[in-house]
Parts: structure tokens; C-alpha cells; sequence
């Protein structure tokens, strides 16, 4: 049977199918600022190495959700993970800056109006479409929080990008 | 789907479908540095609390008037400094990280440099690492380093005698046997592992929990019995 034979390699299959996804929320999550969205993303495939042995292939989604929220809204970890990994050793990898569109620049400065709970809770629940027990679990708090955040937090983006109707009304499906 | 959802989902599209092979090169790299670096941590902290439980216990020993009294207590200072790190020059063992082709009960993550890992005909019970140009049979371990779950006639537990040493957080215990070294320890979720290594090597309890910490018990792996 194929079977992946090392830590290294399940984990470079990992990064490879799950990376691209994992930079958009970030992305999100940080309201457009591609250089901490990629510090997200480094800090969090860390964690998921180091755990890599004792997250099961099931768990595994809901382990990195909750690891790339919890290393969004506490911003203490990161300097912390990165005097841990300090090396020469690390290349340095540029971060692709593509080019914003005016929607999507907008759709950033909507989301930097919320508290980062906030929209993180949006961007669990709305765009990556996971229920609200699982969005409450990744967050850490009840489902009755995710309720109120996300009903909260979708009227606050809606009355900001409404402000900017050519936005909303370009992008009906 | 409402036209805001319609919207978060169109923004920050991924501008690749995969990352280039360099990304991914640097976020394993990445977690390597961390693996090494929490392991070291990990041992500086092993040789300070055998270093204070060594001390702790020739004290007491002094204060009772005497080491090596028969209720065995005499034994436990002498078994700290073998767990320092300062030993592992002396022995032979150098781990390194091991890419090869592996049977399905066990995956490691080290083996000693130059070593391969036997091919079993029943994977599920044991997993031999042996030295290259070995090549007897899987199923004979003078040696080499053997990893199997402990047998079903003698656990579930660590042995009661020999060096304590914690696995991943968890207990182990070092006990010599006649010719080899092994390593009992608590994997977790009922299951214990053996990692039996011949002694000849010149391995320290050091160079067993880290090769043991990078063990991985499959869902195949099977308990053997006598």
C-alpha cells in the first residue's frame, strides 16, 4: 500500500495541498496584510510539525483552525515562535504581493473595521462554511457567541460595503 | 449564499494552486529547527532534573549515614549521571533522520547513521533496524534495535526496576537485560512500547528516548505474545 514513510514526508503533502487555503484565511484574517498573513502561516505549519505525531488525519482541519485563530488573536505567540525557530538555516521566502483589486481592497478595510474575534468568526463561518459548533470550538467560546458574532459582524460588512455599492453590486452571483 | 459571503469568498484567492517547491522546502525546515530546538530544550532540562534528583538523593543518603545501603536507595545516584548528556560523546550512536521505506505497524523518525530498517513478513509485530551489510533475518535481533509494542503476557505497564525517563511527556524506564538495553515506555492511549537496542553500541538513555520520541504506533501495529 502507499504509504507516506516519514514525518518530513506526510508533512511536505501537507503544506503542498493545504498551504494555498491556509494563506487565503490568513489573509483574511489579517484584512489584507499578505506579510503577516504568511508570519501566520509560518507560526502555524510549526505547531502542526511538531504535533504532527499526535494529530489524527480526522482532527487534523480542526487542529489547524484553531491553531492559525488562536495565533491570530494572540499576538504575543509570535515573537515568542520566532526567537524559538531563529536560524540561519531558514531561507527566506519573499511573500508574493499580488496586486489587490479595488474590490478586494475594500472588502479588507471592511474586515480591519471588526474585532479580530469578530471576524474571525465570520471568515469561519462564512467562508469556509464549517457549522457553528465547529466555529465555537476553533474559537473557543459558546455557539450562542458565534450566533451574535457572525449575525454582528455580516451586518457591520454589509453596512461598510454597501457604502461602496458599486462593490457589492459587482459581485452578485 | 448572501452577497457579502459572495464577496469574502472571491477575496484573497490563492494566486497559486500549489506553493513553490522553496516554500515548501523553508516550512519544513522550519519545523525541524523547532523539533531540534524543543529537543534540546527538553534534554538540558532532563540533565538539570537528574543532576538535582541525583544530588537530592546522596544527600539524603549522607544524612541516613550512609550510599549503597540494602534497600537499593544507593543505586539512584549513579543512574543520574549516565543520563547526562555529558555521556553521549563516548557512545557510538549517532541519529540521524531516516527517509527510507517503511513496514506498516511502525514509522520512525531516526536511526542510527548508516542503519536500515528490515523488512519484516509480519510488519505488524515488530520493526528491526539494523546495520547496512546486515542481513540476517529480520526476526533476529542481536545487534541491531528492535521496536515492537510490550508483549501481552507481561503488561500493560514500565518495569519496576531500572532508569526512569520520560517519552514525550509520558513514563519510561531503562532496564538492562542480558546483552541489551530496553526501553519500556507509556505511548499513550493504553499502549506500550519496547525499544530493545544491544548494548555493544554504546548507547546512553538519552539516545533511546529521542529515538523513541520519534516512534509512530500504527493503527497496524499488533502485540506479540511470549
Amino acid at each position: 500500500m502507499a504509504n507516506p514513510t516519514s514525518r518530513d514526508e506526510q508533512f511536505r503533502a501537507y503544506v503542498i495541498r493545504s498551504r494555498p487555503g491556509l494563506l487565503r484565511t490568513a489573509t483574511l484574517l489579517s484584512s489584507g496584510n499578505r506579510h503577516r498573513a504568511e508570519d501566520l502561516v509560518q507560526t502555524v505549519l510549526i505547531r502542526v510539525y511538531l504535533a504532527w505525531r499526535r494529530i489524527r488525519d480526522d482532527d487534523r482541519d480542526a487542529y489547524v483552525r484553531k491553531a492559525l485563530v488562536n495565533a491570530h488573536l494572540d499576538e504575543r505567540r509570535r515573537p515568542h515562535v520566532r526567537r524559538e525557530v531563529a536560524s540561519a538555516d531558514v531561507p527566506d521566502v519573499s511573500v508574493e504581493d499580488a496586486e489587490p483589486t479595488d474590490t478586494d481592497a475594500a472588502v479588507f478595510r471592511a474586515l480591519a473595521e471588526l474585532p479580530p474575534r469578530m471576524r474571525a468568526a465570520v471568515i469561519l463561518r462564512h467562508v469556509h462554511d464549517i457549522s457553528v459548533a465547529e466555529t465555537a470550538d476553533a474559537l473557543g467560546c459558546s455557539e450562542g457567541t458565534v450566533k451574535s458574532q457572525t449575525a454582528r459582524g455580516l451586518a457591520q460588512l454589509r453596512a461598510a460595503l454597501n457604502g461602496n455599492a458599486s462593490v457589492v453590486e459587482g459581485h452578485q452571483p | 449564499m448572501s452577497d457579502i459571503e459572495q464577496l469574502l469568498r472571491q477575496t484573497a484567492r490563492p494566486s497559486e494552486i500549489t506553493p513553490s517547491p522553496d516554500v515548501v522546502e523553508a516550512d519544513i525546515l522550519r519545523g525541524r529547527t523547532a523539533w531540534r530546538h524543543r529537543r534540546r530544550r527538553r534534554a538540558v532540562w532532563s540533565s538539570v532534573g537528574s543532576t538535582v534528583a541525583a544530588a537530592v538523593v546522596v544527600g539524603s543518603a549522607i544524612v541516613a549515614g550512609g550510599v549503597g545501603g540494602s534497600d537499593g536507595a544507593g543505586e539512584s545516584p549513579a543512574a543520574g549521571p549516565e543520563t547526562a548528556p555529558s555521556q553521549a560523546p563516548n557512545s557510538g550512536v549517532h541519529l540521524v533522520a531516516y527517509d527510507g521505506e517503511q513496514p506498516n505497524g511502525f514509522i520512525v523518525d531516526l536511526v542510527p547513521e548508516g542503519w536500515y530498517i528490515q523488512i519484516p513478513d509480519h510488519p505488524q509485530y515488530s520493526l528491526t533496524i539494523a546495520p547496512e551489510g546486515d542481513t540476517t533475518s529480520p526476526d533476529a535481533f542481536a545487534g541491531k534495535l528492535v521496536v515492537m509494542l510490550q508483549s501481552k503476557d507481561v503488561g500493560p505497564g514500565v518495569p519496576q526496576r531500572g532508569d526512569p525517563v520520560e517519552v514525550n511527556g509520558r513514563p519510561g524506564v531503562v532496564s538492562a537485560g542480558g546483552d541489551a538495553d530496553l526501553l519500556t515506555y507509556d505511548y499513550g492511549n493504553g499502549i506500550y512500547v519496547d525499544v530493545q537496542a544491544w548494548r555493544n553500541l554504546g548507547w546512553t538513555n538519552e539516545q533511546l528516548v529521542a529515538f523513541a520520541e520519534g516512534v509512530t504506533v500504527t493503527r497496524d501495529a499488533l502485540a506479540g505474545q511470549g
